[in-house]
C-alpha cells in the first residue's frame, strides 16, 4: 500500500492532536491498532513490535502500578504515561520515515509551495539521519578497541576524555558529511532557480481518502468527546 | 569578520545537520524527564548540548538564517507532539530562534554575542516550555490527570507548579548550563575545529 | 572541448593549489590526471566541475573554457549543465536515499518534464542493469554497486564532460572491471572524460592522454599508448603505482576465508560462523595466526571480510565458533581488550587535537621517542604538533596505523589500509607493517590492493621489475 507523503505528513498532525484531546485508553488502543496495521500495509511486513511495547506501558500503568510501593509509581508515571500516550504520534513519524524516499519528500513540499531551502534542509534532515547512525556505531566501535582512558586516575578526567573522544569525531565528521552531501548536491544542479520537476506527489488515491477520512474521523469524536459530553 | 553574504546551499545543510544532532541532545537530556523528581531538569539538561552546538554552528556559518535553520528540527518535533502545544511550541521555537537571530545580527563573530543569543534561544526550553505548568497549573495538572497520571503524581506536580519562584530558578538554571555549554563549545573550537581548517 | 589557458588557483587559507595549467581536451578524449597525493589532480577536477572557486574558496587566473564558452563567474549550477561528476566515496555523493531518484536527481533539478524524466530513467536502468537495486538505499549497497549507479546518474545528465576523482578506490576487482565497461561505453557515446586516479592499470587502453602533476603542475603530456609503455621501474621513479595489473605473490600468509585453514595457532579462529546484524553466513571458518607475522586476507567484497575482521576484534558477536588466543577462548571484551584496529574511515578512529597526542593516546607503555621513531618511519614528524584532522586523508590513514602499531596489544588489526594511498604512502604502510611484525606483532590486513600484498612478501632478492611483471 502507498501514502501520498502529504498524507502522512497530516497523519502525524492528526495523531498528536488525538493525543492531546483523547482521554480514553480503550480509543487510545484503537488508534494504535490501526496505525499498526497500517505501517504493517505500507512497509510490506508484520509489524508487531510497536504494538507490543505499547501493550506493555498500557499493562504497567493499569495492571502494575496499581500494586507497586508508591515512590517506584511516583518515579515513573510520568514516564510510563508520557511515552504511552506519544506512542502512536511516534508511530506515524517512523511510517513516514520508513516509507519515504528524500525525493518524494522534496515533491510534496515543493507541491506545497515550500521554499527550495527549506526542501533542501528537511530533506537532508532525513538523508543525514541514517548516517549519524553509522557515525556514532562507528565511533563507539573505534573507542571499544581503544582504551584512551588508560593512565587517567581521575573518574571526571575519564569521563570528560570519553565525552571529548565522542564529540570531537562526531562533530568533525558532520562538518566532512555536510560539505560532500552539498559537494554532490551543487554538482547535480541543486541551486538552479527553477522548480524542481516532481516525479512524485501527484493525486490522492482512494488509500489517502480512506486514511484521511479515518484519522479526521477519530479526531472529530475526540473533539465531540472533550468538549460537547 | 562579519559576513554579510547570503547562506548558500551549504551552509543550509550544515544548519540541517547540527539541527538533527541538537535533537539527538534533547533526546540525552529527555532521561531526565523519566522521573518527576528530575523532569524540572530537562530544559537545563537540553541546554547544555544545544549551548554546544549553537556556538559552533554560529561560528561556522556567520550568516543571517543559521539559527533559524538550526531551530527546524526541535520545532518540528514540538509541532508534532500536540495540538494547541505544538503549534504554540513549534511557533515559540522558531520565534526565540528570530530573537537569537537578532541578537547576532552585525555581530556573527563576537563570542559575547554567539554566548548571548544562545542563552535567548535556550529560554525557549524553560519559558514557553514550561509556561502551560506554571501558568495554568490547574488546567496542565487536570489533563495530566485524565491521561492517566498518578493522582499523588498530579498533586506533587500541582504542588511544586504552584511554587512560582521554582520557575524563575529553572530560567536561571537554563542560562547557566548554556554558559556552561558555550564555554565548552568555545574550547571544542578553538583546540580541535580551527585547527582542522573546517572552521575559521 | 575543455581548455584550460595559463590557470593558476590558490585556496584561500592554504595557499597550495595548481599552477600555470595549461591543458586542452578534445570532445570524446579520455584523459588521466595521475601523480602522488597532493600534486593538485583534485583541485583540477574541481575547477572543471565548477566548484572551485565558489565552493572551495580561492583565487582563479586565467581562462577556463568549456565547448568554447568561457566559464569564469558562472555558477556551479550553471556548470552542471555541462559537467557531470563521480567522486570518491560512493556512498557520501548520493543525495536521494533511492537508487531511481539518484539516477534522475540532474533532470529533476532542471526541471525536465516528468515523462522525459521517466524515460531517461528507463535507458539508464536498462543501460547499467540497475533493475535490482531501483529501490535499494545506498546504505544497503556494495561500494561497487553504489558506484554504478553514480555513473549512471552522471551518465543520465546528459552533460558533454564527466569528471571522475578517484573514482575506484574502495572497490575491488569485480567492480572495477564493471567500471571500466561502462567509462568504455561512455566515451564510444561521445563523452569527454577527465580522471584523476591512483589505480592506474585498469585504465590502460582507455585513458587517450596522461598527464602526470607533481607540485600542482602538469610536469608532463603522454599519449596513452606511450604512457603505459613505461617499465616499472619509470613508473614508480614518478612515484605511480602500477600500470600494469599485478600479479599476487604466493604465500601460504594469503588467506582466502572459507577455504580449508587449520586453527591451531597463538591466535585463531575456530569454525566461526559470521553475523552482522539481520545477515548470518552459511559455513563456518578457521584461521591460525601467529606472532611475528603479517597476513593478508583476500577476496571479492561481500564475502564476509571485514566482518570476519570485526569478529575477531570483538565487535561483532559470531552466531557460533570461538576465537581463541594463547590457548583461551575470548569473549568480546576479551578480544577486544588484545587486539588494535585500523578502520576503512579514518575520520571516527582520531581522538587527539596534535598527531603526537594521538599517537600516545591510550597507548600506555609507548614513550614520546617510540612515537617520534614510528611518525618519522611514516613520514610525518614534521606534522606533529598540527591536528591529526587537518592532514589530508592519505597521511591520517597512515596516522592511524601508526597509532595502532604503538598500542602493547598483540594483535594489530586492518581494513583496506591502503585503498586511495599512492605509492609513497602504500610503500610506507607495508615498511611499518613489517616493522610491526618484527616486533612480534600478529597483523591482519583485509586487502585487494596486489601492490601491497607484494611488498608486505617480497624477499631481499626481488627486485621492483618482478613485481610489476
Amino acid at each position: 500500500m502507498k501514502l501520498d507523503v502529504r498524507v502522512k505528513l497530516i497523519l502525524i498532525v492528526l495523531s498528536a492532536t488525538f493525543a492531546s484531546l483523547n482521554t480514553d485508553i480503550i480509543a487510545e488502543s484503537l488508534m494504535m491498532t490501526a496505525i499498526t496495521l497500517l505501517l504493517s500495509l505500507c512497509t510490506g511486513a508484520v509489524r508487531f513490535r510497536p504494538l507490543l511495547m505499547y501493550a506493555i506501558f498500557v499493562l504497567v500503568q493499569y495492571f502494575v502500578f496499581p500494586v507497586s510501593p508508591r515512590a517506584v509509581v511516583f518515579m515513573l508515571s510520568i514516564l510510563v504515561v508520557n511515552v504511552r500516550n506519544f506512542l502512536p504520534t511516534a508511530l506515524c513519524i517512523m511510517l513516514l520515515y520508513e516509507t519515504t524516499t528524500v525525493s518524494q519528500l522534496m515533491s510534496a513540499l515543493t507541491k506545497m509551495h515550500m521554499k527550495k531551502q527549506l526542501t533542501v534542509t528537511l530533506a537532508v534532515v532525513m538523508r543525514y539521519i541514517p548516517c549519524l547512525g553509522e557515525e556514532l556505531a562507528a565511533i563507539r566501535d573505534a573507542l571499544a578497541v581503544r582504551n584512551i582512558t588508560s593512565g587517567m586516575t581521575s573518574a571526571f578526567r575519564r569521563a570528560a576524555a570519553r565525552a571529548e573522544a565522542f564529540c570531537v569525531p562526531l562533530i568533525v565528521s558532520s562538518v566532512r558529511t555536510a560539505n560532500d552531501l552539498s559537494a554532490a548536491a551543487v554538482t547535480r544542479g541543486i541551486d538552479e532557480p527553477c522548480i524542481p520537476s516532481c516525479r512524485s506527489a501527484g493525486k490522492f488515491g482512494a488509500a489517502d481518502f480512506a486514511v484521511l477520512a479515518a484519522a479526521i474521523t477519530a479526531v472529530g469524536w475526540a473533539v465531540y468527546m472533550e468538549y460537547f459530553v | 569578520m562579519n559576513n554579510t553574504e547570503k547562506m548558500v546551499t551549504k551552509d543550509y545543510i550544515q544548519a540541517a545537520i547540527f539541527s538533527v544532532l541538537s535533537m539527538v541532545g534533547m533526546i540525552v537530556a529527555a532521561i531526565l524527564n523519566m522521573s518527576g523528581y528530575t523532569a524540572l531538569l530537562y530544559p537545563a539538561g537540553a541546554a547544555f548540548f544545544i549551548g554546544i552546538l549553537f556556538f559552533i554552528l554560529e561560528v561556522k556559518i556567520q550568516k543571517k538564517g543559521a539559527i533559524f535553520i538550526f531551530s527546524i528540527v526541535p520545532a518540528l518535533y514540538f509541532f508534532a507532539s500536540g495540538l494547541i502545544e505544538g503549534i504554540v511550541g513549534a511557533v515559540g521555537a522558531m520565534l526565540f530562534s528570530l530573537f537569537a537571530e537578532f541578537i547576532l545580527s552585525k555581530h556573527h563573530d563576537s563570542t559575547k554575542h554567539i554566548t548571548i543569543a544562545a542563552v535567548v534561544y535556550t529560554m525557549y526550553y524553560s519559558t514557553i516550555g514550561f509556561a502551560e505548568q506554571f501558568l495554568f497549573t490547574e488546567y496542565y495538572c487536570n489533563a495530566a490527570a485524565e491521561h492517566g497520571i498518578d493522582p499523588a503524581v498530579v498533586d506533587g506536580m500541582r504542588t511544586v507548579f504552584g511554587i512560582k519562584p521554582l520557575w524563575a530558578a529553572v530560567i536561571a538554571a537554563t542560562a547557566l548550563t548554556t554558559l556552561l555549554g558555550t564555554l565548552i563549545g568555545r574550547l571544542m573550537t578553538n583546540k580541535h575545529l580551527k585547527r582542522t581548517g573546517l572552521v575559521k | 572541448m575543455l581548455e584550460f589557458n595559463n590557470v593558476t588557483f590558490k585556496y584561500n587559507g592554504t595557499g597550495h593549489g595548481v599552477y600555470d595549467i595549461g591543458l586542452t581536451v578534445q570532445r570524446g578524449e579520455c584523459v588521466l590526471l595521475c601523480g602522488a597525493s597532493g600534486c593538485g589532480k583534485t583541485t583540477l577536477i574541481r575547477l572543471i566541475n565548477g566548484l572551485a572557486p565558489s565552493f572551495y574558496s580561492g583565487s582563479l587566473k586565467g581562462k577556463i573554457s568549456i565547448g568554447g564558452a568561457d566559464m569564469t563567474g558562472l555558477q556551479p549550477y550553471e556548470t552542471a549543465r555541462k559537467v557531470s561528476s563521480v567522486f570518491q566515496d560512493p556512498k557520501a555523493q548520493f543525495f536521494n536515499t533511492d537508487t531511481g531518484s539518484e539516477i534522475v536527481f540532474s533532470l529533476e533539478n532542471r526541471g525536465f518534464p516528468v515523462t522525459d524524466i521517466n524515460m531517461r530513467l528507463e535507458e539508464a536502468v536498462e543501460k547499467f542493469g540497475l533493475h535490482d537495486l531501483l529501490e535499494r538505499s545506498p546504505s544497503k549497497m556494495s561500494g561497487g554497486q553504489a558506484q554504478t549507479v553514480a555513473f549512471a546518474a552522471a551518465y543520465t545528465a546528459d552533460t558533454d564532460i564527466v569528471v571522475l576523482d578517484e573514482p575506484t578506490a574502495n572497490l575491488d576487482e569485480n567492480a572495477i572491471t564493471r567500471i571500466r565497461g561502462i567509462i568504455t561505453a561512455m566515451k564510444d557515446s561521445g563523452k569527454t572524460i577527465v580522471i584523476s586516479e591512483h589505480r592506474l592499470s585498469w585504465l590502460n587502453g582507455i585513458a587517450d592522454k596522461v598527464c602526470y602533476m607533481k607540485n600542482g603542475r602538469i610536469l608532463e603530456t603522454y599519449s596513452g599508448r606511450e604512457f603505459f609503455a613505461m617499465s616499472g621501474n619509470e613508473c614508480s621513479g614518478l612515484g605511480l603505482r602500477a600500470l600494469q595489473p599485478v600479479q599476487r605473490t604466493l604465500s601460504p600468509n594469503i588467506i582466502e576465508l572459507g577455504k580449508n585453514n587449520s586453527s591451531t595457532g597463538a591466535f585463531a579462529a575456530e569454525a566461526i560462523v559470521m553475523r552482522r546484524g539481520k545477515r548470518k553466513w552459511d559455513h563456518p571458518v578457521s584461521a591460525s595466526f601467529e606472532s611475528g607475522n603479517i597476513y593478508c586476507i583476500t577476496g571479492e567484497n561481500g564475502r564476509g571480510k571485514t566482518t570476519f575482521l570485526r569478529t575477531l576484534a570483538g565487535l561483532e558477536k559470531q552466531a557460533a565458533g570461538s576465537v581463541i588466543y594463547s590457548g583461551k577462548k575470548l569473549g568480546k571484551r576479551a578480544r577486544q581488550r588484545i587486539v588494535s584496529m585500523v578502520f576503512q574511515k579514518t575520520d571516527d578512529q582520531l581522538f587527539s587535537d596534535t598527531v603526537l597526542g594521538e599517537c600516545l593516546l591510550g597507548n600506555g607503555s609507548a614513550t614520546e621517542e617510540n612515537a617520534l621513531e614510528i611518525l618519522g618511519i611514516l613520514e610525518l614528524a614534521e606534522y606533529r604538533d598540527a591536528h591529526p584532522q587537518s592532514l589530508s586523508g592519505g597521511q591520517r590513514q597512515r596516522l592511524a596505523v601508526g597509532t595502532a602499531i604503538l598500542s602493547d596489544k598483540p594483535v594489530l588489526l586492518l581494513d583496506e589500509p591502503t585503498s586511495g594511498l599512492d605509492l609513497g604512502s602504500m610503500t610506507l604502510t607495508a615498511q611499518i607493517l613489517r616493522k610491526a611484525a618484527d616486533n612480534g606483532k600478529i597483523c591482519i590486513v583485509v586487502t585487494h590492493d596486489n601492490e601491497l600484498i607484494n611488498k608486505l612478501y617480497e624477499s631481499e632478492d626481488n627486485n621492483a621489475e618482478d613485481i610489476h611483471r
